[in-house]
């Protein structure tokens, strides 16, 4: 019992992170047309920016509140400078597009910071574990995934309650008609693109706090996950991107837990196995449309 | 209030509209009849500049041509798209809500809805409603009730029957007269003629990009040449 709730936490913590990164992979996708390809250095630059505050000695809030602002700034600047003049290119264009923003963002961090790992130093309080019961929770975790379910009830009302929530949706669901009812596009994109850096922003400090360190490449599997997440739950959903990301954390964490250790090795090949067989029963995704087309 | 003159739209090699000039005055409602891919709807795409152009267009004095969609609808002419195109995942009142995005008042804009829900009832009854879940009928009623959130001065139409029964095509088009009675301004597109110029002031046919026949909707309804332009003997 103990152990199933234990994994269910986990399960949980680790899908919340991939949540979070596929609902803003999503959202730039359904508004602009584009898979943004570097999305995951976005989480690193956040997690950069966290290592050199707790470096410079701010204290450890700021260092937070700092890391998330600079991977807002980061993404909107990225839509800014390299996405905003292809725009009207065609799909294969903005691809390739995001793929030389990653390469080249992933060369400057090796180059201008580092190519090895560089331990964060995080609070020692981060390290515990909670006692919940007879069960011993991780600190971690525990933040994550009380973290994340507030970040998430905060976006329902923002998507629900505030002009700018439901603005996104519709553009989310047919941009054009968006701009027909006079909502400037260019607001549209940064705004999506501010909301998918802070998302990246935050899933970056709990990549950072479970593994303790920041590299130039630290983006890429997180972010990996979250496309999967974001194709299992649907191409173009909000809300089944969400699903995806919970999804995958589950599988995941099923698989460490029940396979025979021998086996261990292959759980990514398996869990893509699982996600290939869901893929096989609705072609669609969880809560894709059955229409043609994104726009 | 609206003046086109020379308006060309061309999607890669193909030439969609090739020089067509017309013109709306105040208080009119004007007519844009074709058969399929006649224009209509580039002509329409090219007004609000969803759609590159050459030409020019002006509306009450204002260059339009090569200005954003967004802008467009500040400046008091908006368009209900072809095919509806409501926003299916949100209700009834946040399709209302995005269409009076513009109104920056508060008074203005809870006036705006209460003229809205005046004119379309069922709409009200069905506020929280997804707009997804609404019959067809419904659906052109909450494109046009979006539209006039905005407080246009100029109402672009693109075939608000498509697709309706009989019977709720009459209600549409006692819509569209209830407007131009209320002072509104109008362009329609249809391939309804008759139903279209029963109600309109004036009338345009465009066949394969061009204007081939102008007139009040008294003589074009008369016209032998409306019935010939549609079955493509005209030109
Ligand atoms: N996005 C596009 N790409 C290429 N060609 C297009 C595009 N949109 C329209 N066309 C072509 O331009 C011409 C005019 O199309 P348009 O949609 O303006 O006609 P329409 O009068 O609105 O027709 P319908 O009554 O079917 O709505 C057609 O020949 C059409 O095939
Ligand atoms: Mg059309």
């Amino acid at each position: 019992m103990d152990i199933l709730i234990q994994n269910l936490i986990n399960a949980l913590a680790l899908g919340g992170t991939y949540a979070l990164l596929a609902l803003g992979l999503a959202l730039v996708f359904s508004i602009m047309g584009l898979i943004n390809l570097a999305h995951g250095e976005l989480m690193t630059i956040g997690a950069y920016a966290l290592y050199f505050m707790i470096l410079w000695a701010f204290p450890f809030w700021l260092a937070l509140v700092g890391a998330l602002l600079c991977a807002v700034v980061a993404a909107v600047l990225m839509e800014r400078v390299a996405f905003r003049p292809v725009r009207d290119a065609s799909m294969a264009t903005m691809l390739l597009t995001s793929f030389a923003v990653s390469a080249i963002l992933q060369v400057a961090y090796q180059n201008l910071i580092s190519p090895r790992p560089l331990p964060v130093a995080m609070p020692s309080f981060l390290g515990g574990a909670v006692e919940i019961g007879s069960l011993q929770v991780g600190m971690i975790q525990l933040l994550a995934l009380g973290c994340t379910a507030a970040l998430l009830l905060l976006l329902v009302w923002v998507f629900r309650y505030t002009a700018f929530g439901v603005a996104m949706r519709a553009a989310a669901e047919d941009f054009d008609t968006t701009r027909l009812m006079g909502i400037r596009a260019n607001a549209l994109f940064a705004g999506a693109f501010a909301l998918s850096g802070l998302l990246a922003g935050v899933a970056a400090l709990f990549w950072v706090a479970q593994r303790g360190s920041v590299d130039p490449l630290m983006g890429f599997l997180p972010v990996l996950k979250a496309f999967i997440a974001v194709i299992v739950g649907g191409l173009g959903s909000l809300v089944g991107a969400v699903a995806g990301g919970f999804l995958l954390g589950a599988i995941e964490i099923a698989l460490r837990a029940l396979l025979p250790s021998d086996l261990l090795p292959y759980r990514d090949a398996l869990s893509l196995l699982l996600i290939i067989l869901v893929l096989l029963v609705r072609p669609q995704g969880l809560m894709g449309r059955r229409r043609e087309g994104v726009r | 209030m609206l003046s086109v003159s020379g308006l060309t739209v061309s999607y890669g090699a193909v030439l969609a509209l090739r020089g067509v000039s017309l013109e709306v005055g105040r208080g009119e409602l004007v007519a844009l009849l074709g058969p399929n891919g006649a224009g209509k709807t580039s002509t329409l795409g090219a007004l609000m500049g969803l759609c590159r152009a050459g030409g020019a267009v002006c509306l009450d004095g204002e260059a339009l041509l090569g200005r954003a969609p967004e802008k467009i609808v500040r400046l008091g002419m908006t368009l209900v798209p072809e095919g509806r195109r409501v926003f299916g995942g949100l209700t009834v009142e946040e399709n209302l809500r995005l269409g009076g995005a513009v109104q920056r008042d508060e008074a203005a804009r809870r006036r705006q809805y209460a003229e809205v829900y005046a004119l379309f009832p069922v709409l009200e009854e069905r506020s929280g409603q997804l707009a997804g879940s609404l019959s067809g009928g419904e659906q052109q009623q909450l494109a046009i009730a979006r539209a006039l959130m905005s407080g246009p001065r100029l109402l672009l139409l693109d075939e608000p029957s498509l697709g309706l029964a009989p019977k709720v095509v009459d209600t549409i088009f006692g819509l569209i007269d209830r407007l131009r009675a209320s002072g509104l301004t109008i362009l329609l597109v249809e391939q309804n003629v008759d139903r279209s110029l029963e109600i309109a002031d004036r009338g345009y046919v465009l066949v394969g990009g061009e204007i081939v026949l102008a007139g009040t909707a008294g003589e074009l309804l008369q016209s032998q040449d409306v019935q010939r332009a549609y079955l493509g003997l005209a030109s």
